[in-house]
């Protein structure tokens, strides 16, 4: 897909996860905003080698959703690919669904259960560990929000990362500075997400996490050679793409009703029959 | 099988572990900065198949787990209270929850450590790993079972498992003949009163049979080396015509064995049957000194052990 092609896939995945929420009555839509065009890069950009048929091949690149809590965009891509029926989408957050409202590695397309915050970076690495024992070379990819680097085994994590020069594994931290109550600024302290990730080794590449042709280039970049870990700093508004909710941590959690939810559609003015993927 | 004389129980199962690993250069064994002797021989000869990850256990069953999806036959190993305790989620979120066939393998049961104080007491570990479903776990008592559970471990497709030990070296309990699938076993015939015990106490409940046998009580023993999945039918079998059992651990008294054996007795309809639990206070222990030491201080010396049973019998 070509960036505009992609500009509209965020708007159809946004979209669709603002649908899923109201239908559900409840989710995350702030910090599934923020990543949605990482997602979509990855997803749709020509990153990854992920199909649903390749879904039990053991070269297939591993995307782990740290930030699980974030999911419904995921979802509405997975769906949109293919991993399970797309009309499960409409079952999110209702009886017998097999869409939690944290992702579960039941779902087709899901490589590992996540929600509590911390966990992801860890398994990610014992996966690229396993791809340079196994001599495979799939890449692993994990999705990591920035008030979940509270989490210290984050940093566990990271220092084995580097230790083992684990050049096969990307890092994509979704920095939109704000976690569930307030901005990150104002309970994690004030050093620089970047500076964290050079101070333990890895190559740290900063991206517009908005802009496609941005974001991709990060990825190209990090996959030129490299005896480190990558962390690819998104800067990302919590929110995006919706004006009341952006950079808002009111809308960390919760559906919009009535006149926002309206306002919401209103701004996310996309048809489903413009959704050619 | 031949019984094999080890240096202590960490290097029964560690040079089990290493035979396997030559073996078969799936399994990974991945520590938290310990040391055995073993370790040497893993590095000399298959060292990509032994990782230090340094002091970071949370991080290590999370690498075990990435591991275990790429593949790997894993094993975690760290001190026993640190390996379970610490790492409570990333046990039940990235093994139990996703259901990966990883092996933590813990030393340092009960109070091996004793000295070093209560931080390093592992005596909680049994009930808060018994809470996590598709989880196994194993206690050895001595050498011979210990230096089976790699084994056992390694052959297990289904979920986690966890494996405790002493640090010291106790006297051999079984021939080798065992296979130890069973997961308990009678180790001394009795039918008055049957003391039901799990790593390193089954000695002392050997030693309190010798003495309450002298004195005209007919009194069995039982070694659950398996703690979960119990194996109720076998125990229901040995319990036949017995009407009084005791308990006897190392352990916090929630959740631990007598926990474990009250449950049992009472779901299989056994709660006739009366039961003395015998375990650790339900306090931490800031009484330094020998094992044995510590044991008197606390009742659960052999001579103590036998006057509670005795008062308890009547």
């Amino acid at each position: 897909m070509n960036t505009d092609e992609l500009d509209r896939k965020a708007n159809w995945v946004r979209r669709k996860a603002l649908e899923m929420c109201i239908s559900a009555g409840r989710g995350h839509l702030g910090g599934t905003f923020s990543c949605v065009e990482i997602l979509v890069a990855l997803y749709y950009g020509g990153i990854l080698n992920v199909s649903p048929l390749l879904k039990n091949n053991t070269n297939r690149d591993r995307v782990i959703f740290s930030k699980g809590h974030a999911m419904l965009g995921l979802y509405a891509i997975l769906g949109d690919l293919g991993f399970f029926d797309v009309g499960e989408l409409e079952n999110c957050g209702k009886n017998g669904t097999i869409l939690g409202d944290h992702p579960d590695h039941l779902i087709p397309g899901i490589e590992i259960s996540s929600g509590s915050l911390g966990h992801g970076l860890s398994i990610a690495c014992g996966l690229a560990l396993s791809a340079k024992m196994n001599k495979s070379n799939f890449l692993t990819v994990v999705i990591l929000g920035d008030a979940e680097c509270n989490e210290g085994s984050v940093w566990e994590a990271a220092m084995f990362g580097q230790n083992h020069q684990l050049n096969n594994l990307i890092a994509v931290i979704d920095n939109n500075k704000i976690g569930a109550s307030d901005f990150t600024m104002n309970f994690s302290g004030s050093a620089l997400m970047e500076n964290k990730w050079q101070a333990f080794g890895w190559r740290t590449i900063k991206v517009d996490g908005h802009n496609f042709k941005d974001i991709l280039s990060g990825f190209e970049r990090a996959k030129q050679p490299t005896d480190k870990p990558t962390a690819i700093i998104a800067e990302t508004i919590k929110g995006k793409g919706v004006s009341f909710m952006e950079n808002n941590s009111n809308w960390h959690h919760g559906a919009p009703k009535g006149e926002f939810a309206a306002k919401a559609r209103q701004e996310l003015t996309y048809q489903e029959n413009e959704n050619a993927s | 099988m031949q019984v094999k004389n080890y240096a202590d129980m960490r290097d029964a199962f560690f040079e089990e572990l290493y035979t396997l690993a030559l073996a078969d250069s799936s399994v990974v064994l991945i520590h938290g900065d310990q040391k055995a002797h073993t370790f040497e021989k893993f590095k000399q000869a298959i060292p990509s198949q032994i990782i230090n990850g340094g002091i970071a256990e949370q991080n290590l069953i999370g690498v075990a787990a990435g591991l275990t999806l790429g593949g790997k036959k894993v094993f975690v190993h760290a001190i026993a209270s640190f390996l379970t305790l610490r790492c409570y989620e990333q046990i039940k979120v990235d093994l139990g929850l996703m259901g990966l066939p990883v092996t933590l393998v813990g030393v340092g049961a009960g109070y091996s450590y004793g000295d070093a104080g209560p931080t390093h007491h592992a005596v909680q570990d049994l009930s808060i790993l018994r809470a996590i479903s598709g989880m196994t776990i194993l206690n050895a008592s001595d050498t011979v079972s210990l230096s089976r559970f790699p084994e056992i471990a390694h052959r297990n497709t289904n979920g986690p498992l966890y494996i405790r030990f002493d640090k010291d070296n106790p006297p051999p309990i079984y021939t080798g003949e065992e296979n130890f699938y069973a997961g308990l076993a009678k180790i001394r015939n009795g039918k008055d009163v049957i003391i039901i015990s799990t790593g390193l106490m089954v000695h002392r409940a050997l030693a309190v049979a010798d003495i309450l046998n002298s004195r005209g009580i007919d009194i069995g023993v039982v070694d659950v080396y398996r703690i979960k999945p119990f194996n109720s039918s076998l125990m229901a079998e040995i319990l036949t015509g017995c009407q009084k059992v005791v308990t006897l651990e190392e352990h916090s008294p929630i959740g631990g064995l007598g926990s474990l054996i009250s449950e049992f007795l009472f779901d299989y309809g056994l709660s006739a049957v009366s039961l003395k639990r015998i375990a650790l206070e339900d306090e931490d222990c800031f009484t330094y000194g020998t094992r044995e030491y510590v044991h008197a201080q606390i009742r659960l010396d052999r001579d103590a052990l036998v006057a509670r049973i005795y008062e308890w019998l009547g």
